[in-house]
């Protein structure tokens, strides 16, 4: 028997899934949801202008495609906002673990090591390079003399350089190393403003040798993990220090698991936050809402994943009852699947229809049919949407 | 003592066990609230579990109760005991069974709802007595939180897709 893949004549792939964490090319895929795509590409492209890097929060349920609209995000600021003043973006993808105690240095912490020391000691280095005065350029990034210094440090190797990384990554540095370094405060102890003014730094840095660095943070909900009062209200002040207007060097596009607003982790729904980010850019994935929705991502999904051409050899082969975009359904049991995919708008989620899309396609398979039949959706379906 | 202590501390996603380990999954399925879509059982011998805490049987009316879709890829049964698990997951109109003669894995999936209530234990025990209890067994569990999450994603991808549809797998019986 043909594999799965040529059965269905998949285009370079096992099955329907899309996922970017798993085949990078698939974050250029943004099925069904034109207008939220023409919305998102207008928001960021506008926020080169004012406040001059994207600040985004994007939210929806379980399922709903918020990774994928983070990966769309990657994939449309890497390839089709190629200059932005002479400078591309630098993209960083982060999902972020916060636990109970987890305070803003915490999340410093895994921002910056997610950026990297090489990438960061590589700009330091160009700066060195383009820059008759190193010191003099690394004080214009920032009134903190003690990050201007652990910058500096950054260019060359050695256990100095490594030493700065522990300080801008609020790792914690021993008063003697400190004092070696020629610091005077320890930023692992300093206040989140501190902390957020050293990010911004570094995204000035970026800057200054063409780069946009832009921070895609993932799961974002996990701060309602956060339970201390404390440690709550430093994250609570270190990104409200970055969705400043005046941090116009380092951009934030942040994902958040949440049926309805309110839903959103207490942090990032405070007023002060909200308005600095401004409403509209809190973005909604939710459900798809209607049938026509579910079949047109259901239609962009088949006919991205499969190989139009041996398709429509297929279809004429055997003279099947479907088309490009419809195939491997045929025409009745892909209305079908839009129904059962719409009947409780809260499981309408692309997680699912993706999911109902490669169960019918394995059955279909073992049972050796050309294609999905309505009786193989009304056997699959119930069991995914229910 | 279930859990190895060694003095390498596991990140939050993994747990390793070195003592009843198949038995580890069982229970943390069994007792916990997940209502699971799917549940993958990937394991060269099935038998029916009969004298353990939790039973091939109760694990499998569990999965009806929630409506969870049970996949099995087992290897084709030669002793008895293994025809007696088959015989029994045939029973359930929610299990698709594959044969697979080449499967040595071990690989067992609660597919949730959502992908923080999902986990997956592999390792070298079967789904017998002696997988779960008596053997010296090693495995580990994903939990569905930081890097678990992706490992999750492969687990299931390999388990649920690529494994089911592998050219050396036979469909037995299909979900009803």
């Amino acid at each position: 028997m043909e594999s799965f893949s040529n059965w269905f004549c998949l285009n370079s792939r096992s099955n329907f899934t899309i996922d970017a964490q798993i085949n990078q090319s698939d974050a250029q895929y943004y099925f069904g949801r034109h207008d939220t795509k023409l919305r998102l590409q207008k928001q960021v492209r506008r926020a080169f202008i004012d406040p001059g890097v994207p600040k985004m929060m994007i939210y929806g349920p379980y399922g709903s495609g918020k990774t994928q609209t983070l990966f769309y995000l990657y994939h449309f600021l890497q390839n089709e906002v190629q200059v932005i003043d002479g400078s591309r973006p630098h993209l960083v993808y982060i999902p972020v673990e916060m636990q109970e105690r987890s305070k803003a240095s915490n999340l410093h912490m895994q921002l910056m090591q997610a950026l990297g020391k090489e990438t960061v000691s590589g700009w330091v280095r160009k700066l060195f390079e383009t820059s008759p005065n190193l010191d003099a350029a690394l004080n214009q990034l920032t009134s903190d003399v003690n990050v201007a210094i652990a910058l500096r440090e950054l260019r060359a190797p050695g256990e100095a350089s490594f030493a700065a990384w522990r300080w801008l990554t609020c790792q914690g540095l021993a008063a003697k190393d400190l004092s070696q370094l020629g610091l005077t405060a320890d930023l692992s102890t300093s206040g989140s403003k501190d902390m957020a003014e050293a990010l911004v730094a570094v995204g000035h840095l970026a800057k200054k040798v063409n780069q946009v660095l832009i921070f895609l943070i993932d799961e974002m909900e996990s701060l309602q993990n956060v339970r201390a009062g404390d440690a709550a209200e430093s994250i609570h002040l270190y990104v409200r220090n970055l969705a400043e207007k005046k941090n116009s060097f380092v951009g934030f596009l942040i994902g958040f698991k949440a049926d309805v607003p309110d839903d959103a982790p207490e942090i990032l729904r405070r007023s002060d936050v909200m308005s600095r980010v401004g409403n509209q850019n809190f973005l909604d994935i939710p459900p798809l809402p209607a049938v026509s929705d579910v079949k047109t991502f259901m239609k962009e999904l088949l006919k991205n994943l499969t190989d139009e051409e041996k398709v429509k050899a297929r279809i004429a082969e055997s003279g099947l009852d479907t088309e490009v975009g419809m195939f491997p359904f045929d025409s009745v049991a892909f209305e079908q699947l839009a129904d059962y995919a719409t009947q409780d708008i809260t499981r309408a989620l692309p997680r699912n229809i993706i999911n109902a899309i490669n169960e019918c396609a394995i059955q279909a398979w073992d049972e050796e049919k050309a294609l999905i039949d309505a009786t193989i959706v009304d056997a699959v379906a119930p069991f995914i949407f229910q | 003592m279930h859990k190895s202590r060694g003095q390498t501390k596991e990140p939050p996603f993994l747990r390793v066990y070195t003592k009843n380990t198949v038995e580890q999954f069982i229970i943390r399925y069994m007792q916990g609230s997940v209502r699971a879509q799917s549940l993958i059982l990937v394991s060269p011998f099935i038998s029916t579990l009969e004298g353990e805490t939790y039973t091939l049987k109760a694990i499998l009316k569990r999965a009806e109760k929630d409506r969870t879709r049970v996949y099995v890829v087992t290897g084709e049964p030669a002793a008895e005991y293994q025809v007696q698990g088959i015989e029994l997951m045939k029973q359930f109109p929610g299990v698709e069974i594959r044969y697979n003669s080449e499967i040595h894995a071990k690989l067992y999936i609660c597919w949730g709802r959502e992908l923080e209530e999902s986990f997956a234990f592999f390792g070298s025990g079967n789904l017998t007595s002696g997988g779960l209890r008596y053997n010296l067994e090693l495995g580990m569990m994903i939990l569905a939180r930081g890097d678990g999450k992706n490992i999750l994603k492969v687990l299931y991808q390999w388990g649920s897709f690529d494994l089911r549809t592998a050219s050396t797998s036979t469909l037995v019986k299909s979900i009803s």
